[in-house]
Formats: C-alpha cells, sequence, structure tokens
C-alpha cells in the first residue's frame, strides 16, 4: 500500500490500485473523493473556501484552495486518466461548523453548498456525505477497490458506502426532517 | 403562538428551503434593502388554521441566482423573466408549506397557487416579518395571519 | 428496464426539478410525462401506460389527495405505484397519504439523493 496525503488546499488523482488517498484534519475544509471502478481510478481533493472571486490571484496559484475552481479541476484530471463521470462515484466529507482562524463561523456550511451547487449543475449526485457537526474528520480512498474510509475526532474508523446520503433524508444543518 | 415564534419560525424555515434546493447561504444581517434596487414580488393565500397569506419579495439579480442554481443553468445563460417568476413562485410555495407542516395540527392546510404582485403593491407601514440577506440581494417576507393565535 | 415516469406538479420548474434528479439517478427513465394537476393526470394516465407516479399534493383543480383515491378506485390503476412530493411533513398527512395507497413520500424541500433513494425503494419493490 502506497499513502498518497492529500494536503489542505491539495488534490491527487490515481491509476495505481496499490495507492491510497488521504487527508487529515478537515474542519470547515471538504474532501470530495471520486472513483470510477472500471477505469479503477480514484481522486482525492481538499479545498478550504467556497469561492474563488475573493482572490482570483491565489486561485490561478492554487486552484485547488477553492470549490469552483478546485473541484472541475478534480474531475477533469480525473477523466485525462480515463474516468468516465457517469461512472464516477462522488463521496464528501468535511464542512464542520468550526471557529477557524478567520474568525468566520459558518464557513463549513459554505463550502457545502458550494459543492451542492457546482455538482448540481454539473449533473453529478453524491453517493455518500459526511459533513457538518463541530467535528474534526480524516479520510482517506483505496484506489483499488474505491473503499472510502471516515474517522471523526475520537471515534472509530468506519467505511462510508456508496449511497449512504439518502438514509438522513435533508439538509445536515437541519434537524427537522 | 407570538409575532416572535411565527417571526424565527419563518426565518429558519427559509433557510432550510433555501439551503437545502437553492444552495444558497443567509449572509449574516446587515442594513434594509436599498429602495432603488429592482426586485420580484410573489404572493400565496393558505387556508387551514391558522388562515393567511404569505407574501415574498427578492431582489432581482438575487432572483436570477436562485433560479440559475435551481435550475442548474450556466451563470452567464439569461434565464427569461417567466422562468425567474416560476422559480421564486415555487420557493415561496415550499417556504409557506413548510412553514404550515411545523405548526402542524390535526387540520391539512391547503395552499393558493403563488402569483406575481407588484414590488410596490404594499402597504408601506407594514414591515415585512423577516427579512434576509443573500450574497447578492435581499429577501423580504411578510406573514399576515387572520386569526391572531395565543 | 425503461420507466416512464407521470411528474404531477403545479410548478413546472419543480417538475424539471425533479426530472433533472431521475436522468441523473441512473434510474433509466425511457419518457417522462407531465401534468399541472390530478385532472389532467388522470386524463393522461387513461391514454398512456405509466410506471409509476409523482405527484404533490396541494395543487389547483383536482389536488393529490384526489388523485391518489381516484387512483385507488381503478381497477386497472390501483397497481400504479405513487411518490407523493409535498411540503406537507405533517405526520397526519403522512399517514393519510401513506394509508390512501401511495407506496412513498418524499418532502419538500428535499436533496436530490432523498428522492433517488425513494424511487429506487418504490421501484425495486414494485418489480
Amino acid at each position: 500500500m502506497s499513502n498518497l496525503v492529500v494536503g489542505m488546499a491539495d488534490c491527487q488523482v490515481s491509476r495505481s490500485g496499490d495507492d491510497v488517498l488521504l487527508t487529515y484534519a478537515l474542519g470547515s475544509c471538504i474532501a470530495v473523493a471520486i472513483h470510477d471502478s472500471v477505469a479503477g481510478v480514484g481522486g482525492l481533493l481538499h479545498y478550504m473556501l467556497p469561492e474563488s472571486s475573493i482572490s482570483p490571484a491565489k486561485a490561478s496559484e492554487n486552484p485547488y484552495m477553492f470549490a469552483d475552481t478546485g473541484i472541475p479541476l478534480l474531475f477533469r484530471q480525473a477523466y485525462q486518466q480515463g474516468a468516465e463521470k457517469r461512472r464516477l462515484v462522488v463521496r464528501v466529507a468535511g464542512g464542520a461548523q468550526v471557529m477557524d482562524k478567520e474568525g468566520v463561523f459558518n464557513i463549513g456550511k459554505r463550502n457545502y453548498l458550494a459543492l451542492r451547487k457546482i455538482l448540481w449543475k454539473a449533473g453529478v449526485l453524491l453517493q455518500g456525505e459526511d459533513v457538518g457537526g463541530n467535528i474534526s474528520r480524516t479520510v482517506r480512498l483505496e484506489v483499488g477497490n474505491g473503499r472510502f474510509w471516515l474517522r471523526s475526532s475520537g471515534q472509530e474508523e468506519l467505511e462510508l458506502k456508496p449511497a449512504a446520503a439518502a438514509s438522513k433524508g435533508g439538509n445536515p444543518w437541519h434537524t427537522a426532517s | 403562538m407570538t409575532e416572535n415564534r411565527w417571526g424565527s419560525m419563518l426565518g429558519s424555515t427559509a433557510e432550510d428551503v433555501l439551503e437545502t434546493m437553492f444552495f444558497t447561504s443567509i449572509e449574516p444581517a446587515d442594513a434594509d434593502a436599498p429602495p432603488n434596487e429592482r426586485r420580484l414580488a410573489v404572493r400565496l393565500w393558505f387556508t387551514g388554521i391558522p388562515s393567511g397569506k404569505l407574501t415574498l419579495r427578492v431582489s432581482e439579480a438575487s432572483a436570477r441566482s436562485l433560479a440559475s442554481n435551481f435550475l442548474a443553468a450556466e451563470t452567464d445563460d439569461p434565464l427569461p423573466d417567466a422562468q425567474l417568476e416560476a422559480v421564486v413562485c415555487e420557493l415561496a410555495n415550499m417556504i409557506c408549506g413548510a412553514l404550515l407542516s411545523q405548526v402542524g395540527g390535526e387540520a391539512h392546510f391547503r395552499l393558493s397557487s403563488p402569483e406575481p404582485v407588484e414590488p410596490g403593491d404594499f402597504d408601506p407601514d407594514l414591515r415585512p416579518m423577516k427579512s434576509l440577506n443573500l450574497a447578492d440581494g435581499h429577501l423580504e417576507l411578510w406573514l399576515e395571519l387572520e386569526e391572531h393565535a395565543a | 428496464m425503461a420507466y416512464r415516469v407521470l411528474i404531477v406538479d403545479d410548478s413546472a420548474v419543480m417538475r424539471a426539478f425533479i426530472r433533472r434528479i431521475m436522468l441523473l439517478s441512473g434510474i433509466e427513465a425511457a419518457e417522462f410525462l407531465e401534468a399541472g394537476d390530478g385532472g389532467e393526470a388522470l386524463e393522461i394516465l387513461r391514454r398512456e401506460w405509466v410506471d409509476v407516479v409523482l405527484t404533490d399534493i396541494n395543487m389547483p383543480g383536482m389536488d393529490g389527495e384526489q388523485l391518489v383515491r381516484r387512483l385507488e378506485q381503478d381497477d386497472l390503476l390501483k397497481s400504479l405505484p405513487v411518490v407523493v412530493v409535498s411540503t406537507d411533513r405533517t405526520e397526519s398527512r403522512v399517514s393519510q397519504m401513506i394509508s390512501l395507497g401511495a407506496r412513498g413520500y418524499v418532502k419538500k424541500p428535499f436533496l436530490p439523493e432523498t428522492l433517488r433513494a425513494e424511487l429506487e425503494r418504490v421501484l425495486g419493490a414494485s418489480q
């Protein structure tokens, strides 16, 4: 097994069955994991902010920092490795409501909404999500078999199987459902 | 139920609908909407317990973003006015229905189809029950109830 | 199997939203038919074969509750699976619609994945 660590505002795409893509300490950031089991391609993006319009200079320097520049790039890189949109299983984690160092409180929710808007417009539905709350998450994607594992601070690691999102039935930030 | 309680439920319902189906967050509160921005307004009536009407008014710029999000349109694709109106109507319909559902009770509520109203067709002395800031504009909600429930 | 789906809602943009979800869900839909209220829906059902009906409740003209009652009364149509998609999330309404014969219920506002899951459950069960 070869661990490829994805840092903050970073992305990795791999076609090597031995690779495991992982990223740590997702607070308000969001990890987007995509996998095409036919092409054997997996990708993991860790982005920090919803919109690049606040800093186009930063976005051209590092597009992975923002949802609107990072997510399309993640998908494009996967397509370049042979993945096909209709086969991609997409799962996300993070977007916690934590007070980050800028003192902005709801960046986690805004990151999540940016993701939802981008995926809806791109015509992609989610197959799993673990977002919100106020916990830190660590995730890993096994490129060989597409399994996606999640660990929340202080908890045991659990697998986020495809189509786990629907069971919650509603907006993660509103409990009435 | 007090006006305050209605207002807070209206706010949280609107937030839930805007986030879940329009991928839009509410910005922290600030000053009143500038009077000369272009706006769209719709109104619907409801019967049940209670009965009344809900009016929603939104900046045109916000209506465009909301519609573009809901309809999964490309941002540089200008949508026709009829579609903007249809989306704002559906937004009002969902906020109203979800709000009345929370108030609950055994009596089933009925909603009329929302209809556009002139953005100026308002009693200037009647302040909106809820005023929300969106990224590119404002959204205001008036809830008028026929019975004043305790 | 490719499904023929009837979407009943007085809002054309909501019908488009639902249609998009079904197209993206990988549920193979051969054709979408649309109606603005229960009366139009019944007219369509008299002429066309349909595999599943998604319906709102609050509509001008014949509402969703009346539509489901009428379907249950019809020998040919009573086995047609119906999924309610409505803002009304009160327990009394949900249990009423299920007891009238609806197989599924999705509350507005909803995430696309929620509608997909409910459709998969209902269509899977009716195989």
